[in-house]
């Protein structure tokens, strides 16, 4: 479970009938052609960033005449994506740490102590799990209003990890789960305090399901935009994902720029989970179909 | 109960030993709660409090300035009777739902069912990462893309036109007879890569030697997939088409990008309607009415999925 590999078993690669044999090189033509379908959109967007804003709006289907590097810089500066890139980073980097902290504890609390109650709780967060965002936006808002958070990046902080928290949660208990309590009652026997032992037994174990976490839950706090362009309302305090739409807005002005700023806003996320792909899909399939 | 257990123990006698059973108890019934709560409260605070004072702004004539009086069921009752965009808004959703209930469903398990047979794990991983890229994307910039896609000057509409095929240039986003699907085909891109990523998961997990005991009594594709690869896959479906009703009623984000629910409601969902009733129109209480009927007609769907599984089943 934690780290799938999902290629055939090799049991099932020697035996296999001949026929079958041409029939897996067929399944290559619809894969292929899905393929195509989803990269052409990303295609799209990478070569018109390298594109003069006259050749995008004469011809999007062809070529750069030579690459335009220029776009990023122009589409920085115009974005506004300096302080926007700031408060994306302190955003997602506390958001991450905040939820891997008190999203692992409850975690640890829920998945090891047999408190009555702990039942109530894991109800709790499975019904608000589904609830929808637009029911509770309204009165958050009025109530961030009166705390004086609207517009500030706590104020975001704090709502991205009441609603990323259950999903690590469910993640991290199922994680822990699967720990053997051996270890953590060998280090209370030597004198480790609770909180000893999720830091010093817990923590170094688990590492792969925080991972698994904390870049799922970093990913969508990059990505947000809903909540992010309600509660901050101010250009100087907006995360990437609400100047890029906010920016593209006009986009018919200058779509160089305006491909350049969403070529810039999903590379991080990209490269992230290229990188880092079987972090993400083992935390994806494992929070998922048990959340 | 817990503390009657407590009080029963003569403290005058065991004076020793009352330190060392204050901390077991300590450790016993507080420190669970301090590893739980903070979370739990922060969660409290942000979207359970706010989820119920919902109930309570749905029954007040709030305009978003001052609070207005309570009005009791009035919002209510003009939903179902005075409300001409409700209508259009579920069945939008209805739609919305039938749609991610077949095709990204078809797709990620049909892929994931070719890709399980190709056995070079390089090739199967590069395929993986190509299907499952549009999916880190933010909403903002997979709704930009296809807007301008679909745009009637710059978009797609000038290559189909190039090649001669003007019959399939429609002015995608403009059409309120194609406009929902526009956007659901937009949305469909960036979502089936990860159901594709769930249903490979779930194979995984399903005994090889199941398939090798039928192909040995002769058994083949079509039947493999008859008898041993859809009932192991039954919990993730059920599972998988939970949240996807779940996420239906609620999608707004492509939408609120791309359309705003326009043309003429043709991509009006609940929760869009909702945004431009409560932030847009000034009426947060009218906003809240929909958003708890929406909340009640979802909790149905979740009782029927927790009833099934109190009965037993394996879902």
């Amino acid at each position: 479970m934690n780290s799938p590999d999902l290629a055939v078993p090799q049991s099932r690669k020697n035996n296999t009938p001949r026929r079958f044999l041409v029939a897996r090189r067929l399944v290559h033509v619809p894969l292929l052609l899905l393929a195509c379908t989803a990269l052409f959109p990303l295609a799209l967007l990478l070569i018109n960033t390298f594109k003069a804003d006259f050749d995008i709006k004469a011809n999007a289907f062809t070529l750069p005449d030579r690459l335009h590097w220029e776009n990023f810089a122009s589409a920085w500066s115009q974005a506004n994506y300096g302080p926007a890139f700031r408060n994306s980073i302190i955003v997602t980097g506390a958001t991450v740490t905040l939820v891997c902290l008190l999203g692992g504890m409850c975690a640890y609390g829920l998945a090891r102590f047999q408190t009555p109650g702990v039942n109530v709780v894991l109800v709790y967060l499975f019904i608000t799990f589904s609830l929808p965002g637009l029911l509770y936006l309204v009165p958050l808002f009025i109530l961030w209003h009166t705390l004086h958070l609207v517009d500030t990046l706590q104020g975001i902080i704090l709502i991205y990890t009441a609603q990323y928290s259950p999903f690590a949660i469910m993640l991290l208990r199922s994680y822990f789960l699967g720990l053997p309590r051996e270890l953590e009652d060998a280090a209370r026997v030597d004198g480790c305090t609770e909180l000893g032992v999720f830091r010093r037994v817990i923590l170094p174990l688990a590492w792969p399901g925080f991972a698994s976490a904390g870049l799922i839950v970093g990913i969508w706090s990059w990505n947000e935009f809903i909540f992010a362009i309600t509660f901050l309302p101010s250009q100087e305090m907006q995360t990437v994902a609400v100047r890029y739409t906010a920016f593209s807005g006009q986009y018919t002005q200058d779509l160089a720029a305006s491909t350049a700023a969403a070529t810039i806003m999903i590379l991080p996320a990209m490269i992230l989970f290229i990188l880092l792909q079987k972090r993400f899909v083992a935390g994806m399939t494992a929070g998922g179909v048990r959340a | 109960m817990a503390t009657l257990e407590g009080l029963s123990t003569p403290s005058a006698a065991r004076a020793g030993a009352a330190s060392a059973a204050r901390r077991r108890r300590w450790r016993r019934r507080v420190v669970p709660w301090l590893f739980i709560l903070p979370a739990v409260l922060l969660h409290l605070i942000v979207i359970g409090g706010p989820a119920l004072f919902t109930f309570f702004l749905s029954l007040t004539s709030w305009n978003g300035f001052a609070f207005g009086k309570v009005i009791g069921f009035d919002n209510y009752r003009q939903v179902f009777t005075a409300d001409t965009t409700i209508g259009s808004a579920v069945m939008n959703n209805i739609r919305w739902t039938i749609i991610f209930l077949t095709i990204p469903i078809a797709l990620g398990l049909g892929v994931a069912l070719m890709l399980r047979t190709i056995a070079h794990s390089g090739v199967q991983m590069t395929y993986r990462t190509i299907f499952y890229l549009p999916a880190t994307m933010s909403s903002a910039v997979v709704g930009r893309l296809w807007q301008w896609i679909y745009d009637p000057f710059y978009g797609i509409n000038t290559l189909l036109t190039s090649w001669g095929w003007t019959g399939l240039a429609q002015s995608w986003l403009a059409d309120p007879n194609i406009a929902l699907y526009a956007v659901a085909n937009a949305d469909n891109w960036r979502w089936w890569g990860f159901l594709m990523i769930i249903f490979l998961a779930a194979l995984h997990n399903v005994e090889p030697t199941l398939y090798e005991a039928a192909r040995v009594d002769g058994a083949g594709g079509f039947r493999l997939f008859w008898h041993i690869t859809l009932p192991n896959l039954r919990p993730t479906l059920v599972f998988v088409g939970l949240l996807t009703i779940i996420w239906s009623f609620q999608v707004i984000d492509l939408i609120f990008i791309m359309t705003q629910g326009g043309p003429a409601n043709a991509t009006m969902t609940l929760a869009m309607w909702i945004y431009q009733e409560a932030i847009y129109n000034y009426s947060p209480g009218y906003g809240s009415a929909i958003a708890v009927l929406m909340t009640l007609g979802l909790s149905g769907f979740i009782a029927g999925f927790v009833y099934l599984r109190y009965k037993g089943w394996d879902v």
